[in-house]
C-alpha cells in the first residue's frame, strides 16, 4: 500500500513538473516574441549564438546548482570555485607546464575537491549549507587571488586552448558556426538530466531532498550521497571555470563572484523550488535561457543598465510567485 | 609568566609614551601632528614617539612616521604599482607604510571604512585613501582630520574639502584625450559606444564624462549610441560589446573605460571577426591589451601612472607631516598617456604599463 502511495505521488509530481516546464517554456516564448518585435537585431543567427554562448558558463553552474537544490541545499561557493579553478587551470597550462588535457583533468579534480569539502562540512560536520558553502566561497575567493598573484593570467592561444570554447566543431560537421561552448553546455545538460532522472544517485537525491530523515531511517547512507551531491556541484563549477578561461583566453581572479546567485535564480525560474525534493535539469536549462534572453534583449533595446537590473529582479519575483501560486492551488 | 611580564612592560611603556606625547605635543603643537603609537605594538618597545626614538634604540629610527594607505583592492597589478610608488617615497623619508584594501569579496565602501576606522586606532601620521565612493568616504575623512590625522587621496577623489591633497589621473582629461583620438581615427563622424565599470566610482564616471563632453563640445557629427556597464567583469564586457557589434551596424568605434572592459571588448571583436571594422580605444594596460595594441586589434589605450599616484601622494604626505609643506594645489594630475603601436615600446610608455 505504501508503494502504491509513492507511485501515485511520483505520477502527480511528474504531472506538476510537466505543467511547470510548460510555464517556463511559455515565459521564454513570450520574451522571445516581445524582443523580436521590439528589436530587428534580436532574432538573428549571430545574436542567438551570442545569447547561448553567454548562457553556457552560468548555465554549467546552474546545472550543478540544480543537484544541490533538489537535495534540499544550495552551493554558494560555485561562483568563486569557478574563479579559483579557472586560475588554477591557467596556471597549470602557462606556468606549471601541464599539457592541456592533463590540466583540464586536474582542474576537474580540484573542483571536485572543493565540492568534497562542502559535502563533508554539510553531511559529516552537520553545518548548514549556507554556512559551509559561504565559508568555502571565501576560501576559494582568497585562493584565486593568491594563486593568480592578483593578476589576469593570459594564456595567449597556448596549445589551442581557446578553441575549446571558441572553436566550432559543428562548423566542419554541418557548416553552422556554433561555438563549442554551447555544445558542451548542452552535452552536460543531457548528462546531468540522465543522472538526475535515470540513475540511482538521482533517485536518492530526490528522496533526500524531500525527507532526509526518512531516507536515513530507510537505510540510505544519506551522508555519503549528500557529499556526492556537492562533489557534483564542484565538478560543474570547475567546468564553468574551464569554459570561462577558454572563452576569455585568460583567467581572471575577479570573475565569478555573484555568479552563484544568477545560477540559483535560473534554477528557481526553471521551476525547481528552494527546499528540495522536486525539480529538473531541463527546467534549469529553460531558466538559464530566460535569464540570458532577458539580459540580451534589454541590452539590444539599449535599456539603461539600472533599469535592466530592476526589471530582472522584478521578473524573477513575478515568475516564481506565479509558479508557486499555481502549485499550491494544484495541491 | 613570561607573557604577563611582557604585557606589563608593554603597558608601562605605553603609559610612558602617552605621557611623553602629552608633554611633547603641548610643546611642539605648531610643528606636526604627533605620533604617539606605532601600528605594530609587538613584544619590543615599539611604542615610541619620534622624539623618543633618539633616546632609545637606533633600530626604531625608521619608524618615525606612519603612513596608512587604503586602496580598492589587489586583484590588479595596478594596485601593486601604487604600493611600490608609495614604498619608494616612504623609504626616502624613513616612514612606515601599511597598504590595505578590502578583500575581493568585500569590494565596497563599508568594508573600506571599517579598515580605515581600525587603522585610526593605531594613530597614523597620515592617511592615503583611494575610495570606492566619493560621498560615503567624506565623513570618515572629516573624522580623521578632527583627530589630527592628515588625509590625502590618490587615484579616486572624494567629496570632502578636508583633504590636504589629491594625486590621481585627471580622468576627465584622460577621457577627453580618448575622445580626441577616437574622433581623429573615425574621421569626425559616425556612431560610437562606450563600456564602463559602473555609474558611481569617480574614476570611471569621469573617464566616461570626459569622453562624452568632448564629443558633445567638439564633434557634432559623432553620436554616442549606447553606454553599458560591466561591474569590472571581462566576461560581461564581452557580452556587452558583442551586442554593440550586432546591434549597431554602422558602429565606428568602441571606447572601453577600464582594463576588464577593454579585455572583453578585444575578445568580442575577435569572436565576431570584425577586427579592423571598428576602432577600439581602451583604458589601462595588461598583457592582453598590450598584445592587442601591438597586433592592431585595438588602436590604442589611455594609461594612468599608478606608480606616480602612489609615489606623489606618499611623498606629499611625508613632506606635510615632517616639514609642514602644504601642496600648492589640492588636486594634482599624476599624468596619463595615449599609447599605440607606435610608442608602446618606448621606455617612457613601458614604465607606465604593466603586464
Amino acid at each position: 500500500m505504501e508503494s502504491k502511495k509513492t507511485h501515485s505521488s511520483i505520477q502527480a509530481n511528474s504531472k506538476k513538473e510537466l505543467m511547470r516546464k510548460l510555464f517556463a517554456v511559455l515565459t521564454l516564448a513570450a520574451m522571445i516574441a516581445f524582443f523580436s518585435l521590439a528589436s530587428k537585431n534580436f532574432l538573428t543567427f549571430k545574436n542567438v549564438v551570442t545569447i547561448l554562448q553567454s548562457c553556457s558558463i552560468t548555465g554549467l553552474l546552474a546545472l550543478g546548482m540544480t543537484f544541490t537544490i533538489v537535495a534540499g541545499g544550495y552551493d554558494l561557493s560555485m561562483g568563486t570555485v569557478l574563479s579559483a579553478t579557472g586560475v588554477i587551470l591557467a596556471n597549470a597550462i602557462v606556468n606549471w607546464g601541464f599539457s592541456v588535457p592533463v590540466a583540464i583533468l586536474f582542474t576537474i579534480v580540484v573542483g571536485a575537491a572543493f565540492g568534497l569539502a562542502n559535502g563533508l562540512l554539510i553531511s559529516k560536520m552537520k553545518l548548514q549549507p549556507f554556512i559551509a558553502t559561504l565559508g568555502i566561497m571565501m576560501v576559494a575567493k582568497g585562493l584565486a587571488v593568491i594563486i593568480s598573484k592578483a593578476t589576469v593570467i593570459y594564456i595567449d592561444g597556448y596549445g589551442g586552448f581557446s578553441q575549446l570554447a571558441g572553436g566550432s566543431v559543428l562548423e566542419s560537421l554541418i557548416g553552422l558556426k556554433i561555438p563549442n561552448s554551447i555544445l558542451i553546455f548542452l552535452v552536460f545538460a543531457v548528462i546531468g538530466s540522465l543522472i538526475l532522472k535515470k540513475s540511482i544517485f538521482g533517485r536518492y537525491i530526490f528522496a533526500i531532498g524531500s525527507n532526509e530523515e526518512a531516507s536515513r531511517m530507510s537505510g540510505l547512507n544519506t551522508d555519503n550521497w549528500m557529499t556526492l551531491v556537492y562533489v557534483t556541484a564542484g565538478i560543474f563549477s570547475a567546468l564553468g571555470g574551464i569554459m570561462m578561461t577558454s572563452r576569455l583566453d585568460s583567467a581572471q581572479p575577479a570573475i565569478g563572484s555573484g555568479y552563484e546567485m544568477d545560477a540559483i535564480a535560473a534554477v528557481v525560474l526553471g521551476g525547481t523550488p528552494l527546499g528540495g525534493g522536486e525539480g529538473s535539469i531541463w527546467g534549469t536549462v529553460l531558466g538559464v535561457l530566460v535569464m540570458g534572453v532577458l539580459l540580451n534583449g534589454l541590452r539590444m533595446l539599449s535599456v539603461k543598465q539600472e533599469w535592466q537590473t530592476i526589471i530582472t529582479g522584478v521578473i524573477i519575483i513575478l515568475a516564481v510567485y506565479v509558479d508557486q501560486r499555481r502549485r499550491t492551488k494544484k495541491d | 609568566m613570561k607573557a604577563s611580564r611582557k604585557l606589563s612592560t608593554l603597558a608601562l611603556l605605553l603609559t610612558a609614551a602617552m605621557l611623553f606625547t602629552l608633554v611633547f605635543t603641548a610643546c611642539t603643537k605648531a610643528n606636526t601632528p604627533a605620533e604617539p603609537t606605532e601600528p605594530k605594538a609587538d613584544t619590543t618597545a615599539a611604542d615610541t614617539t619620534p622624539e623618543q626614538t633618539d633616546e632609545t634604540s637606533d633600530t626604531e629610527s625608521t619608524d618615525s612616521i606612519y603612513i596608512a594607505a587604503f586602496s580598492k583592492g589587489f586583484q590588479h597589478k595596478f594596485y601593486v604599482s601604487e604600493q611600490e610608488g608609495m614604498q619608494a617615497a616612504c623609504d626616502e623619508y624613513g616612514a612606515t607604510l601599511t597598504f590595505e584594501a578590502p578583500d575581493a569579496s568585500n569590494q565596497n565602501i563599508n568594508a573600506q571604512i571599517e579598515l580605515i576606522e581600525a587603522a585610526l586606532g593605531r594613530n597614523p601620521s597620515a592617511l592615503l585613501i583611494a575610495s570606492f565612493d566619493a560621498t560615503a568616504i567624506a565623513p570618515t575623512i572629516e573624522q580623521a582630520t578632527e583627530q589630527g590625522v592628515a588625509v590625502f587621496t590618490f587615484d579616486n577623489t572624494s567629496n570632502s574639502d578636508k583633504i590636504v591633497g589629491h594625486y590621481g589621473t585627471d580622468c576627465k582629461a584622460a577621457g577627453a584625450l580618448a575622445a580626441e583620438k577616437m574622433a581623429e581615427a573615425i574621421g569626425y563622424e559616425g556612431e560610437v559606444a562606450i563600456v564602463s565599470i559602473d555609474q558611481v566610482s569617480n574614476g570611471p564616471v569621469d573617464r566616461r564624462d570626459g569622453f562624452v563632453e568632448y564629443m558633445e563640445a567638439n564633434c557634432p557629427n559623432i553620436k554616442i549610441v549606447d553606454i553599458q556597464y560591466n561591474a569590472d567583469d571581462a566576461l560581461k564586457s564581452l557580452d556587452i560589446c558583442t551586442s554593440y557589434l550586432l546591434n549597431y551596424e554602422n558602429l565606428k568605434g568602441i571606447y572601453a573605460c577600464s582594463q576588464s572592459c577593454s579585455e572583453g571588448m578585444i575578445q568580442a571583436i575577435e569572436e565576431q571577426d570584425r577586427v579592423g571594422d571598428v576602432v577600439l580605444i581602451g583604458f589601462d594596460s595588461g598583457a592582453i591589451m598590450q598584445n592587442a595594441v601591438r597586433n592592431g586589434t585595438m588602436l590604442g589605450a589611455i594609461t594612468q601612472d599608478p606608480y606616480m599616484m602612489g609615489y606623489l601622494s606618499a611623498k606629499a604626505a611625508c613632506e606635510y607631516v615632517l616639514n609642514g609643506v602644504v601642496p600648492e594645489e589640492v588636486i594634482n594630475d599624476s599624468g596619463s598617456v595615449f599609447y599605440t603601436k607606435d610608442n608602446i615600446d618606448t621606455p617612457e610608455v613601458q614604465k607606465m604599463l604593466y603586464e
